[in-house]
């Protein structure tokens, strides 16, 4: 059961880096304006956050 | 929307806004958690000195462990202690880099841990080191989980998440803390401590859980204590019309706010600054800090959190910047303060309302 649940979070993981990069780089000025001139370093720190909660940020991308 | 990065205002985000007190307090916490790594490892080397006893990689892992459980009740008792003396501000101010140095030392002990204990098997390591045998207690299960809720807050810290996830959202997400804090005390009492035969390392742990359990509780209840006998509820009886009479121009300090609170409305800060009162709401936009126990600074509301700036008269941070806090109606009626606790939309100007300074209870001296 706890291996289930370790194999889930990497999936889950592995679903959010391939949607956190583009959010970094692109969507997330879409879905915050100040993001447009945001430094290289923060698009960098985004990386984690939206990867561990890109189901969140998947739907604000759809809805902006 | 203009963002603030401990007390300093950008107009554009940036991994980290330094300024010259953050330089200071991180530089303590990298000198403090390098010093302590090495001295643990040196210590250990010595005490256990035959190379059967231990081994560098256990020491180190037991170096990280023991770093970061007492940076995570550093962490937890800031908070309180920060509602008890001003003194602690400072360190409640750049928390969050303590937070995420915290996450990266326990980081560290995970990952030493899983090359360790799980390197090079056939079996995933993670897997290896995280599944315990049947009928043992899942102690390794419990750090990995409380890992997870770290690295969901450390990866959230910075101000982007703040203002995209809203406040509450935020919040509520970083209140998880207390959640994994009870996993990393099961992790260690039923992992490293249940096989100690010293006592000291278990009564540490448990001054560390009495020191954050109490001071939770007593600010809490001097909290609780302190809205009945400070700052009463005033209830409906004493309205006049819209509005309610909430206290004395002469209970206000010069530059400083009264924290009033009328039965089911938020909390309101009347705050007096150069012979006038302006009321706005108690709650700072950024991450909620009570603006009424701030002070105002070169004409501004100053946050006593992290230094966000409101303008008295229209609860706007002045120029550039954006944000804005709710603001009501005040007026004066002798030396009576009377407020209209139902809020304008943030950002509203409102006249303040002017009182003689020459004719108070302290004999007249504003």
């Amino acid at each position: 059961m706890i291996g289930v649940v370790v194999y889930f979070v990497c999936i889950y993981l592995v679903i959010g880096l391939a949607v956190s990069i583009p959010f970094a780089f692109i969507w997330s000025k879409r879905i915050d304006p100040i993001a447009e001139s945001a430094t290289l370093g923060f698009k960098l720190l985004c990386i984690p956050g939206s990867a561990m909660l890109w189901p969140y940020i998947l739907m604000r991308v759809k809805r902006a | 929307m203009v963002v603030v990065r401990g007390g300093m205002m950008t107009n554009a985000y940036r991994a980290v806004q330094w300024n010259g007190h953050k330089r200071i307090y991180d530089l303590v916490i990298a000198l403090g958690v390098t010093l302590y790594l090495v001295l643990f490892v040196l210590m250990g080397m010595f005490f256990f000195s035959a190379p059967e006893d231990i081994s560098i990689p256990v020491l180190l892992i037991r170096a990280l462990g023991t770093c970061a459980i007492i940076m995570l009740h550093i962490i937890l008792v800031i908070g309180p202690i920060a509602r008890l003396t001003p003194l602690a501000a400072p360190l409640l101010y750049n928390r969050r880099h303590l937070g995420v140095s915290f996450f990266v030392v326990a980081l560290l002990h995970a990952l030493l841990v899983i090359g360790f204990y799980g390197g090079f098997g056939i079996e995933n390591p993670v897997i290896a080191v995280i599944v315990s045998p049947a009928g043992s207690v899942p102690y390794e299960f419990f750090g990995f989980v409380a890992l997870v809720i770290f690295a969901m807050m450390a990866a959230t810290s910075h101000d982007f998440w703040l203002v995209n996830l809203g406040d509450k959202w935020w919040k509520a997400m970083h209140m998880l803390v207390y959640i994994a804090y009870v996993l990393v005390i099961a992790h260690v009492l039923f992992g490293a401590l249940k096989s100690e035969t010293n006592l000291i390392p278990s009564i540490l742990l448990g001054i560390g859980v009495l020191l954050v359990v109490s001071l939770h509780l007593y600010t809490g209840v001097r909290e609780v204590m302190r809205d009945f006998t400070r700052n009463p509820l005033i209830g409906e009886d004493e309205f006049d019309g819209d509005w309610v009479d909430v206290c004395s121009v002469d209970e206000i300090d010069h530059n400083r706010a009264k924290i009033v609170q009328v039965d089911g409305h938020e909390r309101i800060a009347i705050f007096r600054h150069n012979n006038t009162l302006s009321a706005v709401t108690n709650v700072c936009a950024h991450q909620g800090g009570p603006l009424g126990e701030g002070k105002v600074i070169n004409g501004c509301i100053t946050c006593p959190w992290h230094g966000y700036q409101y303008k008295p008269a229209c609860g706007s941070s002045p120029p550039p910047y954006h944000e804005k806090i709710a603001t009501y109606e005040i007026r004066v009626d002798g030396r009576r303060v009377l407020i209209n606790p139902t809020p304008n939309e943030p950002g509203t100007y409102v006249e303040p309302a002017k009182f003689d300074p020459w004719n108070g209870d302290d004999g007249g001296i504003a």
